[in-house]
């Protein structure tokens, strides 16, 4: 096997940062360790939604009840299943139910359009599906049992169903954007769950946590914000609307008492601006899915005091989380706030050219540990390419290249720098801009595209495209509607400006600065 | 039609339309009065800072989401603001007699 080697000074600092293993149920699925808390704390609460009060033996009663209608319908252990909702509890037993009978469940979120919703279902080969809206969802996915969230009404209680899961097993799928134009989706299994959410290290997950559950079901930081109370004893409090306000927020979190959230980095930037009271009395506010602003890192800190505000970092192949940064001062030298340290059960390696780098070298973060996803569902070659082995310090390690670039500072922290490919975020979604790419030039009337970003007046990151179409009469709405016909509205660029031809500059390549110089974004 | 906002000023479609234009400018968004909001730059982000600078001007709930997917100008979500004022305005005056 190949091996990472490095100066001393490299192996040093990445023997000392990845000191990381503490216990936790590594052979335990997701489902019985949720199963273990209803026997112990059957009256607790386990989810809050608007007036709704779910304790654990109820939450428990919802998602045996679907588990049989699952087995039933004749869903086998193994098999996808996609939950197609809006938050609500029997959302939370669906996911429950599907991990029950030994599936995968595979969020979807009932906004996505036709063509990537039934994309999604061909690629993970899905043959049920949860829903709320069962007939709707029917309709646009033809050829699947679609079985209703709310149940199809069982006499009295059902026992837990009893079916074989290993820690290996999947237990969900979650799509990141690829750049060929295809999803890709992240297969993680049981163990990667529970090595997130069990002896957490970037927050107190005990019986006592109440997290609020505000991101999209199909976002990952949702692993996070349900299993994380539920596998602890806490409460998952549902965000009650599908629109977040600043002073809803504000009401359910002091009403109920919610101890940890994590907001994207635009979301956690709009609090803080316009009404940053919401969080006051948050103890730990979670930020990522994107660089933190420094401003609005240097306002909360005064507001909220150090210790309660945390950066967290993490792709999905590292199931959410992979490094945290307690912020408890800004660090004038550095133009980036630091991602901090792996969480537990997580190592960290930066490493160019096969060598761990020693502080101050930039390289590329590799991340290894239980967290690791198994793979890309259906993609062998791409999955040997982000997902290597080596030996490092005499350890064998599965490692997975984030391509994320960073460098160490002297004690270790991780800072990161950007990207070494074309993957942006936008509002904390992950976006290739070959993706954008890969469907305007699948247009029939586009000749040509260019797919870049800008950042707005207010710093947030925003997508821009170029298009040179065949003939005069393509115009933005056309290519933006065909657009939203494959794309999650995310990833649709704000602003599209149809162009007569693309400047090149001597490489051969567009030439961003002579476009921009043509035309101002709002 | 005129209303009294919560700090006792006259609100009418016209000024509604001015504040909205303001506010809009405070994060960043130049936009005109028969602008469409989303062409000008507009995204869920800006409504979530909008509602906020609503709440914030006027009290709760007078402007909301639906007003941005039902509207599509700047001209048409203040309108609709403005009746939202007015009708608040009104379960106040007959709360009071």
């Amino acid at each position: 096997m190949e091996r990472l080697t490095g100066s001393p000074a490299a192996l040093a600092v990445h023997r000392r940062i990845n000191r990381t293993a503490v216990p936790y149920p590594s052979s335990s699925p997701v489902h019985e360790l949720f199963e273990h808390v209803v026997r112990l704390r059957p009256d607790a609460t386990a989810v809050l939604y608007g007036d709704r009060r779910l304790s654990y033996r109820s939450l428990n009663g919802l998602a045996n009840d679907l588990a049989s209608d699952l087995i039933a319908d004749g869903m086998r252990p193994g098999d996808v299943v996609a939950v197609v909702a809006n938050r609500s509890p029997e959302l939370i037993a669906g996911l429950i139910a599907v991990l029950k009978c030994g599936g995968a469940y595979l969020p979807v979120e009932p906004s996505w359009p036709d063509a990537r919703l039934r994309l999604a279902a061909d690629q993970t080969n899905c043959r049920h599906v949860l829903a709320a809206e069962p007939d709707q969802v029917a309709s646009r996915l033809p050829g699947r049992r679609v079985l209703p969230l709310g149940g199809t009404g069982h006499e009295g209680p059902r026992p837990d169903p009893k079916v074989a899961v290993g820690p290996d097993s999947i237990a969900y799928l979650n799509f990141t954007s690829g750049s060929t134009g295809r999803p890709k989706a992240v297969m993680v299994p049981h163990r990667a769950v529970v090595r997130l959410v069990r002896n957490a290290r970037y927050a107190p997950l005990d019986d006592r946590a109440v997290v609020l559950h505000i991101a999209s079901i199909a976002f990952d930081a949702s692993t996070f914000e349900i299993w994380g109370p539920l596998l602890n004893g806490g409460t998952c409090v549902l965000y009650p609307s599908a629109f977040v306000r600043t002073s809803e927020l504000k009401r359910v979190v002091t009403t109920t008492g919610v101890t940890a959230t994590f907001l994207t980095s635009s979301l956690f930037n709009v609090i803080i601006d316009e009404a940053p009271d919401a969080l006051d009395t948050v103890d730990t506010i979670l930020v990522g899915g994107e660089a933190l602003s420094v401003a609005h890192v240097a306002k909360a800190l005064g507001r909220y005091g150090p210790g309660h505000l945390v950066n967290a970092y993490g792709p999905t192949e590292c199931t959410t989380f992979a490094a945290y940064h307690p912020v408890r001062e800004i660090m004038p030298d550095l133009s980036a706030l630091p991602i901090g340290l792996p969480i537990q059960n997580t190592r960290a390696y930066v490493v160019h050219d096969e060598r761990l780098r020693a502080p101050g070298q930039i390289g590329e973060l590799w991340l290894a540990g239980p967290g690791l996803a198994a793979g890309y569902l259906g993609e062998p070659d791409l999955t040997r390419q982000c997902f290597v082995e080596r030996e490092v310090d005499g350890v064998q390690e599965r490692l997975y290249r984030t391509g994320d670039r960073s460098y160490l500072l002297h004690d270790g922290t991780i800072v990161f720098l950007g990207r070494s490919d074309d993957q942006i975020k936008i509002s904390g979604y992950r976006v290739e801009l070959g993706e954008i790419s890969f469907h305007l030039d699948r247009h029939p009337d586009v000749r040509q595209s260019f797919v870049t970003t800008v950042r707005d007046a207010l710093g947030e990151r925003r997508l821009v495209a170029f298009v040179v179409p065949w003939h005069g009469s393509c115009g933005p709405d056309a290519v933006r509607t065909y657009l939203r016909q494959h794309l999650p509205e995310y990833a649709v660029p704000a602003t599209i400006v149809i162009r007569d031809a693309l400047p090149l500059a001597a490489s051969g390549k567009v030439d961003r600065h002579a476009l921009f110089a043509e035309h101002t974004p709002a | 039609m005129s209303h009294v906002s919560r700090d006792g000023a006259e609100i009418d479609a016209a000024a509604a339309e001015a504040w909205l234009i303001n506010a809009s400018r405070e994060i960043g968004l130049s936009i005109a009065g028969d602008e469409d909001f989303f062409d000008a730059g507009g995204n869920s982000l800006s409504i979530v800072r909008l509602i906020a600078k609503a709440d914030a001007r006027f009290g709760g709930d007078v402007l909301t989401p639906d007003e941005f997917v039902e509207s599509t100008t700047v001209r048409e979500i203040a309108a609709r603001l403005a009746r939202k004022l007015g009708s608040a305005k009104e379960q106040a005056a007959e709360h009071e007699t």
